[in-house]
């Protein structure tokens, strides 16, 4: 058998700037995966790379992604994503926006845009890489750190975390979701629902950074992170309404151990009228 | 266990691939980017059939990489979970020259 070398290239290398990878992550880090669960997402919704999609995100490791993918983008400056997402929309309601960017972006120095542009109802699917971590630039504890662990920036112990599941249900998202970086196979299925929703839809994609935050804090590779991430996802249970109370939807995290209960699912899909 | 550690001896190599005959019929190819590699584990982690193991050399990047043992699937879990696309599952007669 003889194999031509030069047709070996990756399966969704369509999808991808070959010339720009290998990307500039770390080892272990979860981007990668979760950037092919969003190139399969909309694959699987139906999408054409070329016309239908564009994909913008803010400032950080997770900013880059928007460079490695094959989708007309923008790489906003830090925190506005959400108002440059906006305005892509108003000046052209016909494609379909994706904003995927950190948790420092969305929720620290962009926290504001988010609640407004959650409750304006605008039309787009943001994805959080949910990491905990300020990866880029060190470690420093961000919005979404865990109490009583350990960051360059933490003096005693860290506050509590924001719940974004619960924050973007009490701003008014109408789609909301949370799943972690291991469910390669739940994950594009759900992404494809939130691109086809109509409205606000926000996925809160819990992933890790093994390398800074995890090395720290109880999950030091990705392999172990993986499986760590595999034993404490709960699926929640919708037939009992209380699943939407905030000490259900909350994460939980042991600094020895890494996550211990990470409640996944759907939290809320409902159509809204009248908004685009 | 050293007989799984064992390399596949129908390896086709060149400078960045390393490419397997993987599935039943052998009509798959379970190919590895060594130039991606980033030599994280995580496609032995997830591997349900113990067909991969990594690497005691480095690659020209500096990290270890996989080394399939004969015992591939090609289920697709490793493509799915690996961060740096450096995974990918062919048919033999489209790659064949």
């Amino acid at each position: 058998m003889t194999i031509d070398f030069t047709k070996l290239h990756h399966n969704f290398e369509t999808s991808l700037t070959s010339k720009m990878l290998p990307t500039i992550w770390c080892s272990g880090c979860s981007l990668g995966s979760n950037l092919q669960s969003i190139i399969r997402g909309a694959k699987q919704a139906g999408y054409d790379f070329d016309h239908d999609i564009v994909m913008i995100s803010g400032i950080g490791c997770t900013g880059r992604a928007s460079g490695y993918v094959n989708i007309d983008g923008f790489h906003t400056t830090h925190g506005r994503a959400l108002p440059f997402a906006t305005g892509v929309k108003n000046g052209n309601p016909d494609l379909e926006v994706i904003v995927f960017s950190g948790d420092g972006d969305l929720f620290a120095i962009g926290g504001n845009h988010f609640i407004h542009t959650a409750r304006r109802g605008t039309d787009m699917t943001v994805i959080c890489n949910n990491n905990s971590t300020y990866g880029l630039t060190g470690g420093q504890a961000s919005a979404t750190s865990f109490e009583d662990t350990v960051t360059p920036t933490t003096i005693g112990k860290n506050d509590k975390p924001f719940n974004l599941v619960d924050l973007a249900l009490g701003a008014g998202a109408t789609f909301v979701a949370r799943y972690t970086t291991a469910q390669y196979n739940t994950l594009p299925r759900v992404i494809a629902q939130a691109m086809r929703h109509d409205g606000f839809a926000f996925i809160d994609l819990v992933s890790g950074c093994p390398a800074i935050y995890g090395k720290r804090n109880g999950y030091p590779t990705g392999e172990y992170m993986i499986k760590n991430f595999k034993e404490a996802s709960v699926e929640i249970d919708t037939s009992d309404p209380s699943y939407l109370l905030s000490e259900n939807t909350a994460i939980e995290f042991d600094r020895k151990v890494g996550y211990t209960k990470i409640p996944i699912g759907i939290f809320r899909s409902s159509t809204m009228e009248g908004k685009f | 266990m050293s007989e799984l550690n064992n390399q596949n001896e129908e390896v086709i190599s060149n400078e960045r691939f390393d490419t397997y005959p993987a599935s039943k019929r052998k009509d798959r190819l379970f190919v590895i980017d060594r130039m991606r590699c980033k030599g994280c584990s995580i496609c032995v982690s997830v591997c349900p059939y113990d067909a991969l193991f990594m690497s005691k050399k480095k690659s020209t990047n500096g990290f270890i990489y996989p080394i399939e043992n004969g015992a591939c699937k090609a289920c697709k879990k490793c493509l799915y979970a690996c961060p740096d696309f450096a995974l990918s599952i062919h048919k033999v007669e489209e790659v064949n020259k």
